[in-house]
């Protein structure tokens, strides 16, 4: 099947670059820099999450930002006076059901978002920083403090203001609504409560003024209060509405002036953004293309401005579009099949060492993803990084993330499963790389003596069935979009909203709540190097890989530069910057 | 005939309850629901998913859900779908415009290719044109309507630099962009009607013309395309009218795949939604309204034999 599966999609390629080299030639474009190599990302940059501050900590300035380190991309375009006016148009493959931003649990909801409403504090972005570093910001707060490790004060700029839309009508953003929205993030309906237990007690200090008091020390607050959905959101429109799933109105940069849902979401300058001198567009439209055939067509044909492909149709792109830009993000999510480890065979560490042993993790990205992936240990390489950690191999991957068939054999062998093991594989049918993991890696397993029988289903049955535990090996995807925290805990803690998997270990629940209460950042270092390890030896989830990304946007599209992924495909960079030279 | 109409209407009642009936039982047998689907991004506990199932009317048992259900549509009440809190039947209604003209498109596209083809195959039997004819007929017979799709959204961007607009523009407030968002899918949804067309046509139309009354017409010294026009094709057509019906309900599924492919927010891509993510009043409102379109083409159909075949009566 694998080689029919890569003969297949090497005709389709075929067949694309055929129809390229007997197309007309293309109009002559616009005079574009030359594109620069581009490289991985993760190989070289280092990454980093929020800048852990010192605790306790006096000072009123924001954490230094270390320098970003310059990284190989494709070349920025030769400065120049930014145009005012024109519209960008983007793709969304979906969208949100509606634009409830804390009750509605899909991502896309967060993404329009980010356009509408403020933050406290946001991810840096723009042409000058590395898209491997997740250093935060000033957003709405225009300073904070860290008085000790459970209190943190923010001071709200004195000129931010709600969009002139009743019921809000442009009046100051204030403590307020910073109040009522984190606790609207807390309330039972919020998709985000979890994120916020520890959150004790929201003080408005003054009008400018808001005091968080949390339960006990979480490291990863402020890239919390920085994550999409921490949104601040205006009372009146809950108290209109009933919720804020009709209408988004916010302090942020894009009034939403259109939301048609299927067809494409358009935002409008707001006049009143405080860094509206930033602001070069008129308009923002996002268009809802859910076939990526369509979606290539879209980009090709310059309907589209900037989008994410595989690397086999950005190839095609760059010999059809002279000057195109590109860059390569690590998607920071990992992708595994893991197991139930409650209950055999997969409670003994014999035989989870012996399938991760089993996996040829390489030939799973080539058949999965067309080799666009890296090999992942239990906890995303760009995390690593970020903390100093080490990142070669045998320090990321340990010893059981190797493909050794003969050593795998061994340890089935030693745990009583000499004749072998049969299991099912579930996988959804939607995603088709959950599909191929399951796929790609049915005769590595044979190998060993472990026949798995794949079950490819529809997601809505996928979800129950996870969620209801039926599965012997469950091809997963888990990502976090602000701290390794969300990655690591609701996958592994005994209480994780996504543990599954029946992981019940009060050493790795110990070792989980030390890194996310470890507020200097050399303890969380030490304490997210010694979970890394553990993780890599009990081998609890034989994570596979990470996803590489390749985007691109045209010629024409200036003071742009897509940065980790979910920033990229979402509204948090804003397009502060952005502009058009056509 | 008006006799027959109503009673005709009068039976498709109980088969439209029979129909959403076995699409409620059967969307609530199948595994998965909307509010496990809500919390696959975050994740969530047992009682986080029976108070989504609860808010949703989830947990009641089945036969409380399909009377409350019931009770509410013949009140007027489709409900409201779970996922945009907004009511069922205004997303359908704003749907309906670009799923209508899809088909409308697709079916004159058929008309207009398979009907000139298959007589021009069948008055000239065995000519170049017959195998030109029948060699188009059969393609689109054989091409997928997915990968014609595909390749007609594609080839013209790699070779022209071309896409439709992307975005949905009324007919009416933008001909231009409108047809030009409309005239591929058509196409693509109409090239497996058409082929079928040009087949049935084909196959009429010679057995027309072995008729003795045609060979009288010839003998009385009329023009080719008198016979043709007047006197063949207007018998040929009651099958193709029997074919048109069933061809419908084809090109209904097809504006499923032709929606997604070219972006179009129509009720096809709304009813796949509506599957994948369980939204169950969304879809019984759906179904609801593609039974009635079905019923009501058939009903129409059968209508028409009697004033192209004056021998027939209604009883």
């Amino acid at each position: 099947m694998t080689a029919l599966h890569n003969r297949a999609k090497a005709i389709i390629s075929s067949m694309a670059l055929l129809a390229v080299s007997c197309a007309p030639a293309m109009p002559q474009q616009a005079p574009a820099p030359a594109t620069a190599p581009t490289a991985p990302a993760a190989a070289s940059a280092p990454a980093a999450g929020a800048q852990p501050t010192q605790a306790p900590r006096a000072a009123t300035a924001p954490p230094a930002t270390p320098a970003p380190t310059p990284r190989p991309a494709s070349a920025q375009p030769t400065p120049a006076q930014p145009k005012y006016g024109g519209t960008l148009n983007l793709i969304r493959s979906t969208d949100p059901p509606n634009l409830d931003i804390h009750f509605t649990s899909t991502a896309f909801a967060r993404q329009g978002a980010g356009l509408v409403y403020s933050k406290l504090l946001i991810n840096d972005f723009g042409t000058g920083v590395d898209p491997d570093k997740l250093v935060v910001v000033p957003d709405l707060a225009e300073k904070w403090e860290q008085p000790n490790g459970t209190t943190y004060i923010f001071h709200l700029r004195k000129d931010a203001k709600w969009q002139s839309l009743p019921p809000a009508n442009g009046r100051p953003v204030t403590a307020q609504d910073v109040k009522y929205s984190f606790e609207r993030m807390k309330s039972p309906d919020s998709v985000f409560k979890e994120n916020f237990d520890l959150v004790k007690n929201i003080d408005v200090v003054d009008a400018q003024t808001v005091k968080f008091t949390l339960a006990k020390p979480f490291a990863p607050f402020i890239n919390l209060v920085a994550f999409q959905g921490s949104a601040i959101v205006a009372r009146e429109v809950v108290d209109a509405d009933g919720d804020l799933k009709k209408r988004a109105i916010g302090s942020g940069p894009w009034i939403l002036s259109e939301f048609n849902r299927g067809v494409r979401q358009v935002y409008s300058k707001n006049p009143t953004y405080f860094n509206k001198d930033k602001i070069y567009l008129d308009k923002i439209t996002y268009y809802v293309i859910p076939d990526t055939a369509t979606q290539l067509a879209a980009f090709r044909a310059q309907r589209a401005d900037l989008w994410f492909f595989p690397k086999d149709q950005i190839d095609i792109l760059k010999s059809a579009i002279p000057g195109l830009q590109t860059e390569v993000l690590i998607a920071r999510n990992v992708n595994s099949l893991g197991f139930a480890v409650d209950k055999p065979p997969f409670n003994d560490i014999r035989v989870r060492r012996a399938f991760s042993l089993a996996l040829d993790r390489q030939a799973i990205i080539q058949f999965a993803l067309a080799g666009d992936g890296i090999v992942q240990g239990p906890i995303p390489r760009g995390y690593l990084t970020a903390f100093g950690l080490k990142t070669d191999d045998a320090s990321r991957l340990g010893t059981w993330w190797k493909y050794d068939p003969a050593q795998a054999k061994k340890l089935l062998e030693e745990a009583g499963y000499k004749d072998g093991l049969k299991l099912k594989g579930l996988g959804p049918n939607n995603l088709p790389y959950l599909r191929d993991n399951l796929l790609g890696s049915l005769d590595q397993l044979k190998a060993v003596g472990i026949t798995l029988q794949p079950e490819v289903v529809q997601f809505a049955i996928f979800n129950e069935r996870k969620f209801k535990r039926d599965f012997d090996v469950l091809s997963a995807s888990f990502s976090s979009t602000f701290d390794v925290d969300q990655l690591v805990y609701v996958a592994y803690h005994s209480t994780g909203s996504q543990n599954v998997y029946g992981i019940k270990d009060p050493k790795l629940d110990d070792l989980l709540e030390r890194q996310r209460s470890a507020i200097l950042p050399e303890d969380r270092a030490k304490a997210i190097g010694e979970l890394n390890q553990y993780l890599m030896d009990q081998v609890y989830l034989p994570t596979i890989y990470d996803q590489v990304n390749w985007w691109a946007w045209q010629p024409y599209v200036r003071g742009v530069r897509p940065q980790y992924y979910w920033t990229a495909a979402s509204g948090e960079q804003r397009w502060e910057g952005a502009w058009l030279a056509k | 005939m008006s006799t027959y109409a109503a009673r005709r209407i009068l039976i498709a009642v109980p088969v439209l309850l029979g129909v959403v009936s076995l699409i409620f039982v059967v969307m609530r047998i199948v595994p998965g629901d909307a509010a496990s689907l809500m919390l696959s991004e975050t994740g969530g506990t047992p009682a986080d998913v029976t108070r989504i199932r609860t808010q949703l009317g989830l947990e009641r048992p089945l036969y409380e859900q399909y009377g409350l259900w019931l009770w509410s549509v013949a009140q007027g009440d489709l409900g409201n779908s779970y996922w945009t809190g907004r009511p069922v039947v205004a997303e359908l209604v704003s749907r309906l415009p670009v799923s209508f003209e899809l088909t409308l498109f697709a079916a004159i596209i058929a008309c207009l290719i398979g009907i000139p083809t298959g007589v021009l195959s069948a008055i000239r039997q065995d000519s170049f044109l017959d195998y030109a004819g029948r060699l188009v007929a059969i393609s689109g017979l054989a091409v997928p309507g997915f990968w014609l799709g595909t390749l007609l959204v594609i080839f013209p961007a790699l070779w022209f630099g071309w896409a439709p607009p992307l975005s949905y523009a009324d007919f009416f407030a933008d001909p231009l962009a409108n047809l030009q968002q409309f005239l591929l899918p058509s196409f693509a949804l109409g090239a497996f009607m058409a082929a079928s067309m040009t087949r049935m046509t084909r196959s009429a139309v010679l057995e027309v013309l072995r008729q003795d009354y045609i060979r009288t017409a010839w003998a009385k010294g009329l023009k080719e395309q008198a016979i043709v026009v007047r006197h063949t094709l207007k018998n040929a057509l009651i099958p193709l009218v029997t074919l048109s019906a069933i061809q419908i309900g084809h090109i209904l599924g097809g504006t499923v795949v032709m929606e997604t492919i070219f972006s179009l927010p129509g009720v096809g891509r709304l009813t796949i939604q509506s599957i994948l993510e369980r939204d169950f009043p969304q879809l019984q409102a759906n179904v609801i309204f593609l039974a009635c379109i079905f019923v009501t083409v058939n009903l129409v159909v059968d209508l028409l034999y009697g004033w192209l075949d004056p021998r027939i009566s209604y009883r």
